[in-house]
């Protein structure tokens, strides 16, 4: 999936946090949100509806000798 | 015994040696801070040395045995641990200038742990900047160097461990490993280290970055030391309820099981793209190492681990932008521009995607789970896939070249991380330009006792890590 995610999407959403950032670093954390998101979307729209954080607990239990 | 002799000692010499009165507390501290002091103006790896409080317990510890009392299996081992270990009545730099601005009311878990098996915390050591950073740099205490070659980075985050460890100015150390922080100054610097199960050893008074990720173990020249060193920190804390319940393995006898009768693979995919090709070579003499002592060594497909990657880059950016949010707010100029860039990144994930890699890491658990262990009992890989690069190579600061080197770097430590899975990382050779080259072995969660026992059948069929760098 191509995630549309601007620097100035990332300016906002700093501000919104009540945190002030400049064009280069938000350029910057626009580009590590979009890669970020593109790399792992697919796995996430494989998740079944079920499918919680509790689940990594249970797999440890599961998968321990 | 020399002094030389002394300090080449693993711990589990060390406290043979002092209880059987061979060398004092004393004397072996003595020794330690005398070749601290030598290496700190080369390798800036001590923040603090606390000379007189270590020598009154090392004269305590002396007086102890002298009564015929050991307090237990590290009795008068002195260590220096990584600055984000709180200490009550001591406020932690956490590498930076964020942070306690007043001394911790409690002890950390892992630090009563170790003061209960008798070690001697002499100092506290160099790391990145509250543990955010994968080379050794550090912007506000100076980089730290590593002891093989002072120009080039020791890894990070726990710098300090990896490289006054590998200098024989300390004879273990804690650090802490959320993406790697353990596993790559311990390959960069030529340790052994091991990042235990997620859950396994207490993060209590353990400074937090990401609480989903973060793991508590040592660093130590031999795998025996860090199996005895677990074994005194792991089990359940009742102030951290995310510790488990099950009993803590005797890590020690583990060090004795055959290895003739294990499985190990080598992934068919990810561990090896772009890997540097004398990286790639120790990484098959350590194989073939381990079929000389009986092992099985098979190639294994893995699932796609880079999604598992992004999510685990997900989870510890949006939770470090939360931890660190106030100062974000109020001391923006606090940070270095590094690790402020980094954890401003976390402010830009979106809520739901921060929850669905939460929701991901139990199915891709299973996955790595159903597709590894069920065909072997250990994954071998490489830590990195380059070599050592200088410090000014990698002095990126907040640029924009700072995503990509941060990537590079714990591309291959990162997975054990979101995977919870327990990684011991393992001297394997040396490149031609003299530098240590490590290997990892992720196991089953809660199986560290196969990790050590594979670990130290290679130490005791090689000598690599008991080579010294010349300083």
């Amino acid at each position: 999936m191509k995630t549309d995610f601007s620097a100035e999407l990332a300016v906002a959403l700093v501000n919104a946090q009540g945190i002030s950032c400049t064009p280069e670093s938000a350029a910057e954390d626009a580009k590590f949100a979009a890669s970020v998101l593109e790399r792992a979307s697919a796995a996430f729209a494989r998740l079944a509806f079920e499918d919680e954080p509790s689940g990594f607990t249970a797999a440890q239990r599961r998968a321990a000798p | 015994m020399t002094d030389n002799e002394i300090l080449n000692l693993s711990c589990s010499g060390l406290a043979r040696a002092i209880a059987a009165r061979r060398v004092s507390a004393v004397k072996a501290l003595e020794v330690t801070l005398s070749r601290a002091a030598s290496v700190q103006p080369r390798l800036n790896c001590f923040l603090r040395l606390d000379s007189e409080l270590a020598l009154e317990a090392a004269r305590l510890a002396d007086r102890e045995i002298a009564r015929g009392h050991a307090r237990g299996p590290l009795h008068g081992v002195p260590m220096a641990h990584k600055d984000m270990y709180h200490r009550a009545g001591v406020a932690s730099s956490w590498g930076g200038r964020i942070g306690p601005s007043r001394p911790a009311p409690a002890t950390a878990t892992a630090l009563e742990r170790l003061d209960s098996a008798g070690a001697i915390q002499f100092g506290v050591l160099n790391m990145a900047e509250c543990a955010f950073g994968p080379t050794g740099h550090n912007y506000h205490y100076g980089h730290c160097r590593n002891a093989w070659d002072p120009e080039r980075i020791t890894g990070g985050s726990s710098s300090g461990s990896g490289t006054s460890v590998a200098a024989r100015a300390n004879f273990a150390a804690l650090g802490s490993d959320t993406g790697g922080s353990i596993r790559l100054p311990a390959t960069f610097c030529g340790t052994a280290g091991v990042k235990p199960t997620y859950g396994r050893v207490s993060r209590a008074g353990a400074m937090p970055l990401s609480f989903s990720m973060d793991t508590v173990g040592p660093l130590a020249r031999t795998v025996e030391d860090c199996a005895l060193i677990l074994g005194v920190l792991a089990g359940q804390d009742a102030r951290d309820p995310t510790t488990d319940p099950r009993p803590v393995p005797d890590y020690m006898a583990a060090l004795a099981r055959p290895v003739a009768a294990l499985t190990i693979g080598r992934p068919r995919q990810y561990f090896y793209d772009d890997c540097d090709a004398e990286i790639a070579a120790l990484m098959e003499a350590s194989l073939e190492a381990f079929r000389k002592l009986g092992a099985r060594v098979v190639d294994v497909d893995l699932p796609e681990i880079d999604p598992w990657n992004a999510a685990g880059s997900m989870i510890i950016s949006a939770e470090a932008a939360a931890l660190h949010g106030n100062w974000l707010r109020t001391r923006p100029q606090d940070y270095s521009p590094q690790v402020r860039a980094r954890l401003e990144s976390g402010l830009a994930i979106p809520a739901a995607s921060y929850i669905d890699s939460l929701r991901l890491r139990g199915v891709a658990l299973q996955a790595f789970t159903r597709a590894v262990f069920s065909k072997v009992d250990v994954l071998h890989a490489p830590v990195v896939s380059f070599q050592t690069p200088t410090i000014a190579e990698t002095d990126v600061a907040g640029g924009p070249k700072m995503s990509q080197l941060l990537a590079q770097v714990i591309r291959l430590t990162r997975p054990a991380n979101y995977l919870g899975v327990p990684t011991l990382s393992v001297q394997a050779g040396f490149t031609r330009a003299g530098m240590p080259v490590g290997m990892q072995f992720l196991g089953k969660p809660f199986d560290e006792a196969t990790l050590f026992a594979l670990g130290h059948a290679f130490q005791s069929a090689t000598d690599f890590h008991s080579r010294a760098p010349k300083l």
